[in-house]
């Protein structure tokens, strides 16, 4: 008979276990029904029949054990006796289950998450159909491909049923007057839908014809989040009109939930098609331009292609290309296919390092709480010596006895296991209501997949084999081997000298994030507010520009409350700084080695006092500082030390970039980069001679940060109601940027801190139970001869001190020495402060002092005569 | 009361087998009709019995059905299934394999 059929038997016995039970119970007791039947049809009385009968049968409970056995039912029920003594056995123990399964839970929740991350990133395909045939094109390790090539590709090609190409944007979205967007999404080639298979929730998805002609189909799919935030999930949304960076568009169609473009880790609000660049990209004009590489490609392969096939082909076609434009192409360029979705392949090679690096720490972090696991459950075996040679004596098997163990180890493992995915949820979801304050959409949601209740599965099983078999092997083994210095007492000294480097980075990040709060950054985040605005991408004209400056200025002069007032291009700490190269006019430029460069900021009048940036000498640039008027500008001390040394700066010409300008004033040196940076050269030129894109109006106030902000808008929306305005509200506010990477520095030492705290308690604590329990009748002895308890405690302790005095010594050292690793990220902060290192390592002594606790205590507890007794 | 004679497991399933092939019938039956077509050699013991006739089962060589018994009490009636049918014919012809070739090397010198 076929295993299957067997399997089926099995599980059909089992699902009808009950009945199956009470029908063997029937059967047997028709059986010795009817031996009585006989026995008294023999002659013989009742009573005596009875026994006869009986004595026939035998032990019924064996047989029906037996009988059980023979429909393969029997691991099961051994199993479940198994399960239920574990259980009972770890209420018994309540401390060590407790210990135990946390542990295990944040070891394994720990890679849980870590997985779910990489999970969702790496391995996770685009959610549309067939998604396994679907690349990107990379060429010459280039993701970025110009759009005339991009056509001859999508036309010569035989490998790909279709080559889509898109383009990743923001754009400003107005939907009625003054309710505008800025909002991230693509550009699109008319097959790119198609090409997905991805199907509207709402309305229809644009197609080849509306993406013919330039500038001819003002078409637009919204995103389904952006639906619902915007417009109030609207089911008559598709028809309507809406306005992007100024032009009338019209809705098409609403993206389903699901599919939130073509890339992992940004989402999309919007898709237009590729031949509306012009509206979408004001300014910009590529779609003619051979030599201007701008689109990403992707492409899905037709039925049986291999991704080589297709990459020779496409080779192929470049060859042709290069030889007609051989201006515009580099010919020894290849082209490399890869899963899409990390612009290209660019991505994916840093993530997959920072991914498998995270993995092996938290990988590490699970095998030192498995080890820990192990010496405890040593400690235990050897408590439990007695328990076993009793069952041994009864007849136990030792297959029977490690089966037993094991299944103790089991339940821990799934025990911990659970509460390692509750924590791996918990934290994803704590992740996906996150809101990173950049200006772009990043993915934050995350949803734990099939893949990851596997992989915790296999997580949970290995960990049980790897912490419980060799302390099972030696629970059931008539010797008990012991040894001075075992690979475990080294791993526990080495714990606590990671958790002290942990503890003493993140105590220092967090005491420096204190201090950042604090230290001068060239400006005064207190009482300013601002609100940026892109009017490039409204498609302003230089001219245009100026104009609305001057009139923003004019206006913002006439609200009410403002101390002060002015424009710059981007505030300091926002990234994205331009960077010139500076020298003294008045000598030769110096060559590239010795080349100095500054940070360039454009400004009006106004923006000094506004952001609170302390003018030193000279003066503020004015109304007077216009186009045709000489070229001036302020620089900061850090210019003045690097170019000028002590000489006088003011009246100086030096040239920025290629221009040439006289510094007419000198302000203190800030930060404008990050935190951390040493001084850095830095020139303010007047917006009048320079010209602005990008635009913040800086206020400084004393009225609330949300009026004043209001204000801010207001006078900019009364300007162009079209504009978007972005980054707004008060600039303490928007340090959270700067102070980000701090932050989440922070946030990761902290909780790698206290998951090694927690391993390097458990493993003292494993240690300490286990030295205990094996001399509990050395200890006892000495007890009977008359040690003091103190005595006894020095006995147990005298290892654990050693082993934490070599820890603290080892990770204190470590931690000497990685500490100017740490110097990017502190400010104000010395990477040795002593009374961080005094408090970190105080605390770790806390910590030892608490796992030492219980086992001590037994130490100091135990019973002479009981001990002696006993064994 | 002796020590009944123990049978080997393959002998045993022959037995049931065997007994079950003219019609169907409940265990208390197949020991008593093993032990009185074998003139009491055969002693079958329940702890044996009930094991077997669940192996058998779980094998598929046997099914098994609650009918009323000859004394109107519900029992349970073993029968052979066709899968139990070729098995009983391997079997008999092993057995007949088997017991000749020991009889002839006992019947020798």
């Amino acid at each position: 008979m076929p295993w299957l059929a067997k399997f089926r038997s099995t599980v059909r016995w089992l699902l009808r276990r009950g009945r199956a039970e009470t029908e063997l119970d029937d059967e047997l007791r028709y059986h010795y029904e009817r031996e009585i039947e006989n026995n008294v049809r023999a002659g013989k009385p009742l009573e005596e029949a009875k026994l006869a009968a009986q004595r026939l049968i035998g032990p019924v409970s064996l047989f029906k054990e037996e009988c059980r056995d023979a429909r393969g039912a029997g691991w099961f029920e051994n199993f479940a006796r198994d399960l239920r003594y574990a259980a009972h056995m770890s209420r018994r123990t309540p401390l060590f289950t407790a210990v135990a399964i946390g542990t295990l839970a944040l070891g394994i929740g720990a890679n849980s998450t870590i997985f779910t991350f990489v999970e969702s990133i790496l391995l996770r395909s685009l959610p549309v159909p067939n998604a396994q045939q679907l690349v990107s094109l990379n060429w010459g390790g280039m993701v970025n491909i110009s759009y005339p090539n991009y056509i001859d590709f999508r036309d010569r090609n035989t490998a790909f049923s279709n080559l889509a190409a898109c383009r990743y944007n923001p754009a400003n979205v107005s939907v009625e007057a003054r309710d505008n967007f800025r909002v991230w999404g693509y550009e699109a080639t008319g097959n790119y839908f198609d090409m997905l298979g991805v199907k509207p929730l709402l309305g229809r998805f644009f197609g080849p014809a509306d993406d013919d002609k330039p500038d001819a189909h003002s078409v637009v799919v919204i995103g389904h989040a952006f639906w619902q935030s915007r417009f109030a999930a609207d089911p008559n949304i598709v028809g309507k009109a809406v306005k992007i960076n100024g032009f009338p568009f019209t809705v098409v169609g609403v993206a389903p939930p699901s599919f939130q473009g073509t890339e992992v880790i940004v989402t999309s609000d919007y898709w237009v098609p590729m031949s509306m660049e012009r509206e979408i990209e004001p300014g910009n004009d590529w779609l003619g331009a051979r030599g201007s590489q701008q689109v990403w490609v992707l492409g899905r392969l037709k039925p049986g292609v291999l991704r080589g096939q297709a990459e020779a082909n496409l080779d192929r076609i470049a060859e042709q290309l290069a030889r007609a434009y051989p201006n515009d192409l580099d010919l020894k360029a290849k082209f490399h296919l890869s899963r899409p979705g990390l612009i290209g392949q660019t991505l994916r090679g840093p993530i997959t390092g920072y991914g498998g690096v995270l993995m092996a720490v938290a990988g590490i972090a699970l095998l030192l709480a498995c080890a820990n696991l192990a010496g405890m459950l040593l400690a235990r075996a050897s408590d439990r010596h007695r328990e076993f040679s009793i069952r041994l004596a009864l007849g136990a098997s030792r297959l029977q006895l490690l089966r037993q163990l094991l299944t103790e180890s089991l339940l821990l493992a799934v025990s911990g296991g659970l509460l390692g995915l509750a924590i791996a949820f918990g934290v994803c979801q704590l992740f996906s209501s996150w809101q990173p304050g950049f200006d772009l959409p990043i993915a934050t949601a995350l949803h734990p997949g099939s893949r990851v209740l596997w992989f915790t599965l296999i997580v949970a099983l290995s960990t049980t084999v790897l912490f419980s078999l060799t302390p099972a092997l030696q629970a059931i083994s008539k010797a008990q081997r012991v040894r001075l210095w075992s690979v475990r007492d080294l791993l526990v000294a080495g714990q606590i000298a990671l958790s002290l480097i942990l503890v003493v980075s993140s105590v220092l990040v967090v005491q420096s994030l204190r201090h950042a709060l604090t230290v001068n950054l060239g400006f005064e985040p207190n009482g300013a507010v601002s609100v940026s605005f892109d009017p490039r991408l409204q498609g302003y004209s230089e001219e245009r520009l100026r104009r609305f400056d001057a009139d923003l200025l004019h206006n913002a002069a006439k609200i009410p409350g403002l101390e002060s007032f002015g424009l710059v291009n981007n505030l300091p700490l926002r990234m994205g700084e331009n960077n010139f190269v500076v020298s003294r006019a008045d000598r030769p430029a110096p060559k590239p080695p010795d080349q100095r460069s500054a940070i360039s900021y454009n400004i009006s009048p106004g923006y000094l006092r506004a952001a609170g940036t302390k003018l030193l000498m000279g003066r503020d640039v004015n109304a007077y500082d216009r186009e045709g008027a000489p070229r001036v500008a302020i620089v900061n001390e850090a210019l003045v030390h690097v170019l000028f040394g002590a000489e006088n700066p003011l009246g100086k010409r030096m040239r920025v970039g290629s221009r040439e300008v006289e510094i007419t004033g000198v302000v203190e040196t800030g930060k404008y980069e990050f935190l951390g940076e040493d001084p850095h050269p830095a020139v303010f030129s007047p917006i009048a001679q320079s010209g602005l894109g990008w635009t913040t109006l800086v206020a400084r106030t004393p009225l609330p940060a949300e009026t004043a902000t209001e204000l801010l808008r207001k006078a900019v929306l009364d300007l162009d109601p079209e504009l978007t305005l972005f980054n707004t509200g008060s600039l303490k506010d928007q340090l959270a940027l700067p102070l980000f990477p701090a932050r989440f520095a922070a946030i990761v030492l902290g909780v790698f801190g206290l998951l090694a705290m927690a391993l390097a308690a458990t493993g003292l604590f494993a240690l300490m139970s286990y030295a205990v329990s094996r001399r509990t009748r050395e200890i006892g002895i000495r007890m009977a001869l008359g040690a003091r308890p103190a005595q006894v405690l020095s006995t147990v302790l005298k290892r654990t001190l050693i082993l934490c005095a070599a820890g603290i010594s080892i990770g204190t050292i470590a931690t000497l020495a990685a500490g100017r690793l740490l110097t990017a990220i502190l400010y104000g902060v010395s990477p040795r402060d002593p009374a961080t290192y005094t408090a970190a390592i105080l605390l770790m002594a806390a910590v030892a002092l608490v796992a030492s606790w219980n086992p001590a205590a037994r130490a100091v507890h135990i019973d002479p005569a009981r001990t002696l007794r006993e064994q | 009361l002796g020590k009944p004679t123990d049978l080997v497991q393959g002998t045993l399933d022959l037995l049931i087998l065997k007994t079950i092939s003219l019609e169907p019938m409940n265990g208390w039956a197949i020991a008593k009709r093993i032990v009185q077509v074998s003139n009491s050699v055969l002693q079958v013991q329940q702890g044996s019995l009930y094991p077997a006739l669940h192996r058998l089962e779980h094998q598929g060589w046997i099914k098994a059905e609650w009918k009323d018994s000859e004394n109107n009490r519900r029992a349970k009636f073993y029968s052979l299934t066709a899968a139990g049918r070729k098995q009983l014919k391997s079997e008999l012809d092993n057995w007949r394999r088997l017991s000749g070739a020991i009889e002839l090397v006992t019947q020798a010198g």
